[in-house]
């Protein structure tokens, strides 16, 4: 189940009752979804830990909240984008240099695959490329989770994707000519 | 036809570690505290210095002068007065609805509340953070009385 897929009334309701096994059941369905905007906003899995259980307990002690069961999904998002944002903005669980992917050497010839592409771009560039690439939103939406300007999301957005696709595609190779003094000799030989 | 190399939507989806359902499960059923309860030990003890230090400074009181004024308090016991008023009005407030772009911010004070009540805990006697805690009830009570709208998802009604 993505974001978008809408909550039904009655799960609603239960909610609002704080119905325990109703909680486990959206949290089921949320679950997967959750945790990879978790993992993919904050590249790191205790990162990822408080903000996804930090949004869920917010959404569901909120609950009361709620109107609209349709709501629900692009809610628990946007908490979860809140969180990644807040402990970005806080920096409190920042890792230790070892583990700080951008000071990782310089990606060999062959290139990075994607995923290891992303984790390497700064927390702010990956949030940036993510949610606009992924998650659907616009660079207003962004620029709101993010505390900036949509032209601040907008150029953000085209200098992070310059970067991946330099790391993603390498440089072509020269042609080789020992080839071509190969075929010839194979030539030769018949 | 060649793929964009750059297309995100094509990483796999991610599966949760096993033990988050039982995290969040926890700390919704858990039982709970009051907030009173949090924060009623550090009223209780700010009191208590207060009243120490106002005798070692001040000496014995004199006699009551009923033609003086009638009380006379200190800036930190109406710095702590204020305080629970506003917290007392948060309270009725937030059981109505609040406007969804309202909800980041009261997150964040929500936090430093917590944050200064800790300190308080420790620092009683501190007039400043009295001060902080009443500003910080202050601005939560203006993110509740603003309008509700009706909006698409990232202003939704939450």
């Amino acid at each position: 189940m993505d974001f978008s897929r809408p909550l039904d009334d009655l799960s609603l309701a239960a909610l609002k009752k704080r119905c325990r096994k109703t909680q486990e059941r959206v949290y089921r369905d949320y679950a997967s979804t959750a945790w990879t905007l978790g993992m993919r906003l904050s590249g790191c899995e205790a990162r990822a830990w408080d903000a996804v259980q930090s949004g869920f307990v917010r959404a569901f002690e909120r609950i009361g909240q709620l109107r609209d069961a349709r709501a629900f999904g692009p809610w628990l998002r946007r908490l979860i984008v809140n969180q990644v944002m807040d402990q970005h903005r806080r920096g409190f669980v920042a890792l230790p240099a070892e583990h700080d992917m951008a000071a990782e050497p310089a990606p060999p010839d062959d290139g990075l695959d994607l995923e290891r592409a992303l984790a390497r771009l700064d927390p702010l560039d990956r949030a940036v490329l993510w949610l606009h690439d992924v998650e659907g939103l616009t660079h207003a939406e962004i620029a709101d989770l993010t505390g900036q300007t949509p032209s601040w999301s907008k150029s953000r957005l085209s200098r992070t994707r310059a970067r991946v696709r330099g790391w993603l595609e390498p440089a072509q190779p020269e042609p080789a000519e020992p080839e071509t003094t190969a075929m010839n000799a194979t030539d030769e030989h018949h | 036809m060649k793929t964009d190399p750059l297309n995100l939507r094509r990483l796999p989806p991610l599966e949760p570690p096993p033990g988050l359902w039982s995290a969040i499960d926890q700390h919704l059923h858990q039982p709970r505290r009051p907030r009173w309860r949090v924060w009623a030990p550090a009223v209780a003890a700010a009191i208590t210095v207060a009243l120490v230090l106002t005798v070692l400074v001040q000496g014995p009181e004199p006699p009551h002068d009923f033609a003086a004024d009638p009380i006379r308090t200190s800036p930190i016991q109406a710095a702590m007065a204020q305080s629970a008023g506003l917290e007392s009005e948060l309270r009725a407030r937030e059981q109505g609805s609040v406007n969804a772009r309202a909800l980041p911010l009261l997150l964040l004070l929500e936090a430093e509340l917590a944050w200064v009540d800790l300190r308080l805990a420790e620092r009683p006697q501190d007039l400043g953070l009295w001060q902080q805690r009443s500003d910080l009830l202050a601005a939560m009570i203006l993110r509740y009385a603003e309008p509700v709208d009706l909006a698409p998802w990232s202003t939704e009604l939450l």
